[in-house]
């Protein structure tokens, strides 16, 4: 029996493919940017830093080399032959840069693809793969602290602020703008106070601005109180699983753990806001001082989480409602990587508070005794404190 | 002959079948014929009465005469529908409405009076404010038919999710599956809510209800001029265009991509909402008040958002 017709034919075509292959990844590998950098048109082009990677990605080498290791297994096996406008077959590191592009940059993906020689759905397509792979991957870049070890450096670093024992997070919301048709009846659910069209995202940060709970995909018109109340982290409180950790204060009394929000927020015996009203005494104004400059870190950290993901902080042309809350998801999660990964990108970024610019400060009366008890408890503890 | 032998034949057949079929049983000497004749006669006697009387009346007046007499008869005609107008007295007695037939008191048109007062104008000093009653009855009716329409208990609402809840994808890590789809329902803040705040709650709730009255009032009150200016120009209503707007939208969002293409917001704004952001602009909502209420008055402007 002699060979099938044409079937040394393929043998060779396939191995011609074999051995091609390593080398084009090879070669991306090697210098990938040299060859990235170069294909760059459009007015991207134009800019003077254009050579430098982290003018274009906002982020260093080493976290991009991070987070394509990250999705490079499950990019190579979802990705079927995304091929730029010239055929050249996409590298999992094109892939990357396209999609952080896109995410810090905000730019359309006309724009995109204008500058990378793609055509826009195929950036749309390359970003959306992305974030499915990063919210596979790199989930363990976003939770709760379950270290013993872990949740003791987060209190001391909080107590280190302006001296808050026991401390474990900074609670703060903002709200992701959308531009959406006001005459359709369906969208006034996502109109917020404002009278802006929003998702609103609910974050937990730790003092390093790393986020460690995320709440998002709410409308616009839900208040603080009524996300918090239906998150998970509410309900794991309430139940006593999270934030149970007691600790003795040098006074001899106990406080249990808390987090610190604004006056949006309920006051509750693990989550402290600030006294309200204007008669108050020195052991609270004082105490809203201290809580004010410890809170300050969720509010820097929502602030330049929206710099550096600039697809949230600018208002994006009527987004597929279910698909942002993802796309906020990876983003919050790349904002993480940024910060484990110690990039040094962020020390040159301007530090700003100003997240939700021109919202007014919501307020809730609600507060529950212990709450209550508790706040009075670290008042006092903290004036017992205050310098002569 | 034979088709009206064979229909005078296939009535009662027909009768008999159905009556048959939903097992009533018709007794010999009741004639359905004539029942169903009779109760359709009355409608029509006077009215042909009436054109039997008034045709000979006409004929004998001299033109002068006809001329006072018309604009008499036209001044009665136009009292008597409003009054016809006001209760139910049976048919109009307007000349005019005559000649169109019986449908027009079944659906008396907003601009009906005003309309005659043009053609007439002895009655023009009388017309506007009718007029504009009428505009403004219009307004009210169709606003309570939308109302109809935004209530979930009726199957033909025109935008459900608005009312019955919007589905949303909510991400929260600290959920099992920390990814889900809820529903978005109006007041679903009180849900969660402690029983000493409930009392507070029904106290808002109603405070919330005088509220939207006033600003019902403040918003037909500032449409008015509005409705007035377009009613003179094309005889069109307000609802109608806005109707058409969403109808619009609503085609423009069928576009809509997964892709989040970024413009400027300036150009974002489209030829027909133009008008909204004046709604918009009322200040409704307190601003040092507790974020509960505001959340309420939010969900009640969610309710009247029918326009």
């Amino acid at each position: 029996m002699g060979p099938v017709r044409g079937f040394k034919k393929r043998r060779r075509a396939e191995k011609k493919v074999e051995t091609t292959a390593p080398t084009v990844m090879g070669e991306y590998s090697r210098d990938w940017w040299d060859d990235f950098s170069r294909r760059i048109t459009g007015s991207l082009s134009l800019s003077k830093d254009v050579g430098r990677f982290e003018s274009v990605f906002k982020i260093s080498r080493k976290t991009f080399n991070y987070i394509c290791s990250l999705v490079r297994d499950d990019l190579m096996a979802k990705t079927s032959n995304v091929v730029f406008a010239n055929g050249q077959v996409m590298s999992i590191e094109d892939q990357v840069a396209i999609a952080l592009r896109r995410l810090s940059s905000g730019d359309s993906l006309l724009s995109i693809g204008l500058s990378f020689g793609l055509n826009h759905s195929t950036v749309a397509q390359v970003t959306w793969r992305f974030i499915e792979t990063m919210e596979e991957r790199g989930m363990h870049h976003l939770q709760w602290p379950n270290s013993e070890q872990e949740i003791k450096s987060i209190k001391y670093k909080f107590e280190r602020v302006r001296g808050l024992p026991n401390c474990c997070g900074a609670i703060d919301t903002t709200h992701i703008m959308m531009c959406l048709p006001s005459a359709d009846s369906s969208n006034k659910v996502w109109l917020d106070p404002e009278k802006n069209h929003s998702m609103i995202l609910q974050a937990i940060v730790d003092p390093e601005m790393r986020f460690r709970d995320i709440v998002t995909g709410w409308p616009g018109s839900m208040n603080e109180f009524a996300i918090l109340h239906d998150s998970g982290f509410f309900k794991l409180c309430e139940k006593g699983s999270r934030l149970n950790g007691k600790m003795e204060l040098k006074d001899g009394s106990e406080i249990s753990e808390y987090i610190i929000g604004d006056a949006a927020f309920p006051l509750l015996h693990w989550l402290l806001t600030p006294y309200q009203g204007k008669d108050l005494c020195a052991s609270m104004i004082e105490f809203n001082k201290r809580h004010s400059a410890t809170r300050i870190v969720a509010q820097r950290a929502l602030a330049r989480f929206k710099d550096m993901w600039r697809i949230v902080q600018g208002e994006m042309w009527r987004p597929d409602k279910h698909k942002l809350p993802r796309i906020i998801l990876v983003c919050c999660i790349l904002h993480n990587i940024v910060i484990d990964q110690e990039d040094e990108v962020r020390d040159e970024m301007v530090l700003s508070h100003h997240h939700d610019v021109n919202y007014k400060q919501q307020l809730c009366n609600f507060s529950d005794k212990d709450g209550v008890t508790t706040r009075d408890k670290l008042s006092h503890y903290l004036s017992g404190r205050l310098p002569p | 002959m034979l088709c009206s032998i064979s229909t005078s034949r296939s009535s009662p057949s027909w009768l008999d079948r159905l009556h048959a079929s939903k097992g009533f049983t018709v007794p010999s000497d009741l004639d359905l014929d004539h029942f169903l004749q009779s109760n359709s006669n009355p409608m029509a006697t006077p009215s042909s009465r009436d054109a039997i009387d008034s045709l000979p009346c006409g004929k004998k007046l001299q033109s002068q005469k006809r001329i006072v007499f018309d604009k008499e008869q036209r001044l009665f005609d136009l009292m008597s529908n409003v009054l016809s107008e006001l209760f139910v007295m049976g048919e109009p007695r307007d000349s005019a409405a005559r000649l169109k037939g019986a449908r027009k008191q079944l659906n008396p048109r907003a601009c009906v009076p005003s309309a005659s007062a043009s053609v007439d104008g002895g009655a023009s000093a009388m017309s506007p404010p009718s007029a504009d009653n009428s505009i403004a009855e219009a307004k009210r009716d169709r606003k309570k038919i939308k109302r109809m329409r935004a209530n979930p208990g009726h199957a033909a609402g025109s935008d459900p999710s608005v009312y019955t809840g919007t589905v949303v994808t909510v991400i929260d890590t600290s959920s099992p599956g920390w990814k889900s789809e809820k529903h978005f329902r109006k007041g679903m803040v009180w849900k969660g809510k402690e029983k000493k705040v409930l009392n507070v709650s029904r106290k808002k709730r109603k405070l919330g209800l005088v509220e939207k009255l006033i600003v019902e009032k403040e918003r037909a009150e500032r449409m008015r001029p509005l409705a007035e200016l377009k009613g003179r120009e094309q005889n069109e209503n307000v609802e109608a265009q806005n109707e058409a707007c969403t109808g619009n939208i609503n085609g423009e969002r069928a576009k809509e991509s997964d892709s989040h293409i970024q413009i400027p917001r300036s150009s974002s704004i489209s030829l027909h909402c133009r008008p909204k952001p004046k709604f918009f602009r009322s200040p409704r909502l307190p601003v040092k008040k507790s974020s509960l209420l505001r959340l309420q008055v939010i969900t009640k402007s969610h309710k009247q958002g029918t326009h």
